[in-house]
């Protein structure tokens, strides 16, 4: 309604001005999305200890991690010996040096952290394959699909405290229908599964908000408005929180309840393998570095069986003192997921290695391929008796001979006689060649691979005695396309020791050229 | 009746050599291709022992005598043979137009290399017991008697045609095949054959031309 100017005095107030409505995110039909079973199950692996996890234990001394916040350098995390001795989380460096004279402080390593925590997610991987990373310290495993492989969540749980505890690592586990609240029951201590959504809002109810990774700003105005517990800050408006403390935060709400999806980067496990292991006693006995790469094979083995893939090849180097280091290649025909075979073919190479040096420290690295497809056996079988597939024989032969040691052969279509035959690493069946079998049958059956230059005495050339000439001359004049053109008369000739020898004249420079022997 | 049929079987015992019988055949045979060596094999190659050709300088033909029985075992069902026939280093390159002039259906030819000659015996002794190779040839020099005999096994166990090309200094050698042969050049490009050993039968000699 507009006012007219006459009806403006000098005590009329203006209006405080309202600030324009913020778009608040409205909540999703939840008619029967919440009912019954969720259809993900979410389970929080967190590592407290992890930041002390990443230095490897070194004697008895207890110790600390240390991170510099702010001005103040202050305790992380610190050990059960330097926790006995009153040491805690915040407190300041020197504080804790009082407290405890001996304790060994170490800087925070995040990137050690954070390889450690993607090698421990490679190991998640046996019990699901969607993982997901929550740093700085939770991995967050949807285990839905697992429950019935291993028989329900009892079982499985059992497995994966077994294998973490096995390795060394102290975890708490929380399972919630969402991944959010799951990270944040995992801050408390024992918390109970939660199953499906009807039990979700009971446990959070009660969870203090001290304990939520969240800004100290949020607490500080959540504190101040006297809200303690995440029951009391759901019970706000929702246009208010936004409005006070961001948008931020009521999506995370939104996302620990259920409200709204979540979308989470799954991990991705590395495309290579590399794995090193260094020698007890440094020695050059195939034996114990046959033992020492058993222990990488079989790593190996498992993330091959975990990322159910094939590796077609694998790189091993021998690390020594003052030397540059060995590598050994093993490369298959065939791709396969079975580590024995890979073992075999180190077996025999290593056999036949001169190593220069004693070896200090072996790697091993692999770069993962295609997919595993199973192999089948063959339902008819022949009557000789084999022992170990074709190509495998011929890997067997490579391994210790060379990959270029065995080979098939192959026509090119080229009149220039020393292109027309080449050496392939195919060993298999292919399309049939075509050839010229008028030219074909006029072939010596040996070549040499480089000709021979012969003397020439009386017209004609001597190769262990005179030769003569009995049949030729065949002219060939090719090959001006590419630089390598050929000039040559060829001659079929015979010598006194009764070999049968192919010859030819070049006709530019006219020497005589030893090429071929016919067999 | 029952008295002649164990003459009969004690007279086939393969111990028991008869001077007026001609050469025993060979569990299985390869025909060579050439009849007058059919006629002095009984047969054609022994295809499950070692053959040792002896030959005075490589390229008077010896590897030509060897094609039709090679080219016909490449041309045979790879269920019914091995799949592959493996030369085993070749004194030169072996030339693929011309191998697939003479009749040798190519993807089942092998060639392998080796540095050393104690690899050269044993790429023919796994060729052997592997089972997957109809024929091996390897070119070799100096042989020692049990490595010979280790293949003459092998050859025998397996159902495999071994071959071994020898310089012909070692023709006086003693050695466990079951065939042994000595090359000549003769004239007019033909070929002498010394059959100077073979199980079963007597030493030959014939002239042929490859």
């Amino acid at each position: 309604m507009k006012r007219s100017p006459r009806q403006r005095g000098l005590f009329t107030v203006e209006a405080p001005s309202v600030p324009p409505a913020v778009s608040v995110p409205t909540l999703p039909a939840v008619a029967g999305a919440l009912r019954g079973q969720p259809a993900r199950l979410w389970l929080c692996l967190r590592l407290p200890q992890l930041p002390l996890a990443v230095f490897a234990q070194e004697g008895e001394l207890p110790r600390a991690v240390i991170e510099q916040q702010g001005r103040k350098t202050r305790v992380l995390v610190c050990d059960a010996a330097a926790g006995r001795h009153g040491v805690r989380s915040g407190l300041s460096a020197n504080a804790a040096l009082a407290l405890l004279p001996d304790l060994k402080l170490l800087q925070r390593d995040t990137e050690g952290e954070k390889r450690l925590l993607e090698q421990l997610a490679g190991l998640a991987m046996d019990f699901t394959p969607c993982v997901s990373l929550a740093s700085p310290d939770a991995l967050l495993l949807e285990i839905r699909g697992s429950l019935r492989l291993f028989g329900g969540i009892d079982p499985l749980l059992e497995q994966l405290m077994q294998r973490f505890k096995g390795q060394g690592y102290a975890i708490s586990v929380a399972i919630a229908p969402t991944a959010r609240a799951a990270g944040w029951l995992a801050r408390t201590d024992n918390p109970e599964p939660v199953m499906n959504y009807a039990g979700l809002a009971g446990c959070l109810a009660d969870l203090p908000l001290a304990r939520l990774p969240w800004p100290a700003s949020w607490r500080r105005t959540l504190a101040e408005m006297g809200v303690t517990t995440l029951s009391a800050c759901v019970r706000l408006p929702r246009e208010g929180l936004v409005r006070r403390l961001g948008r931020n935060l009521l999506g995370e709400l939104d996302e620990a309840y259920g409200r709204c999806p979540e979308v989470l980067e799954w991990y991705q496990p590395p495309q290579d393998f590399s794995s090193k292991l260094e020698l007890v006693q440094e020695s050059a006995d195939t034996r114990q570095l046959l033992a020492a790469l058993d222990v990488l094979l079989e790593q190996l083995a498992s993330c091959l069986q975990s990322l159910q893939r094939m590796v077609r090849g694998v790189w091993v180097h021998c690390e020594h003192r003052d030397h540059p280091d060995t590598r050994l290649c093993i490369g298959l025909l065939q791709a396969t997921g079975d580590t024995g075979r890979l073992r075999e073919l180190a077996a025999v190479q290593l056999a036949g290695l001169v190593l220069p040096a004693t070896v200090v420290a072996i790697g091993l690295q692999a770069s993962i391929g295609e997919l595993l497809t199973p192999q089948g056996a063959d339902l008819f079988t022949t009557g000789r008796s084999v022992t170990e597939a074709p190509l495998a024989f011929i890997e067997r032969l490579r391994g210790r001979l060379g990959l270029q040691a065995v080979h098939g052969l192959q026509v090119i279509a080229e009149h220039r006689p020393e292109y027309a035959s080449r050496p392939t690493r195919r060993v298999t069946a292919g399309p049939p060649e075509e050839i010229n079998l008028l030219t074909a049958q006029r072939r010596p059956l040996w070549m040499r691979p480089t000709p021979l230059a012969l003397r020439e005495s009386g017209g004609s050339p001597v190769f262990q005695g005179k030769l003569e000439l009995t049949r030729g001359p065949e002219r060939l004049e090719t090959g001006w396309w590419d630089g390598d053109d050929i000039r040559r008369d060829y001659y079929v000739a015979l010598n006194p020791a009764g070999m049968r020898l192919w010859v030819y004249r070049d006709l530019r420079t006219t020497h005589w050229y030893l090429h071929g022997i016919f067999g | 009746m029952s008295s002649r049929h164990h003459l009969q079987t004690l007279l086939d015992h393969p111990r028991i050599w008869r001077a007026g019988a001609g050469p025993r055949a060979f569990r299985r045979s390869l025909g060579t291709g050439f009849k007058a060596l059919d006629r002095a094999l009984a047969g054609g190659w022994p295809a499950t022992s070692l053959t040792e050709l002896l030959v005075e300088t490589w390229g008077i033909g010896e590897f030509r005598l060897l094609m039709p029985a090679i080219s016909a075992l490449t041309r045979q069902a790879q269920g019914d043979v091995g799949q592959w026939i493996m030369l085993v280093n070749p004194p030169y390159l072996p030339y693929a137009p011309a191998l697939a002039g003479a009749g040798v259906a190519l993807p089942r030819l092998l060639v392998t290399r080796c540095s050393r000659s104690a690899d050269v015996f044993w790429a023919m002794e796994q060729a052997l017991h592997s089972g997957h190779c109809a024929a091996v040839l390897a070119w070799c020099e100096g042989a020692d008697s049990r490595c010979l005999r280790r293949l003459q096994l092998a050859a025998q166990s397996s159902d495999c045609w071994a071959v071994l090309f020898r310089p012909a200094r070692f023709r006086h050698q003693r050695s466990p095949a079951a065939l042994r042969m000595y090359l000549r050049p003769a004239k007019d490009q033909s070929i002498s054959i010394e059959i100077f050993k073979y199980r079963g039968g007597r030493p030959q000699h014939l002239i042929m031309r490859a």
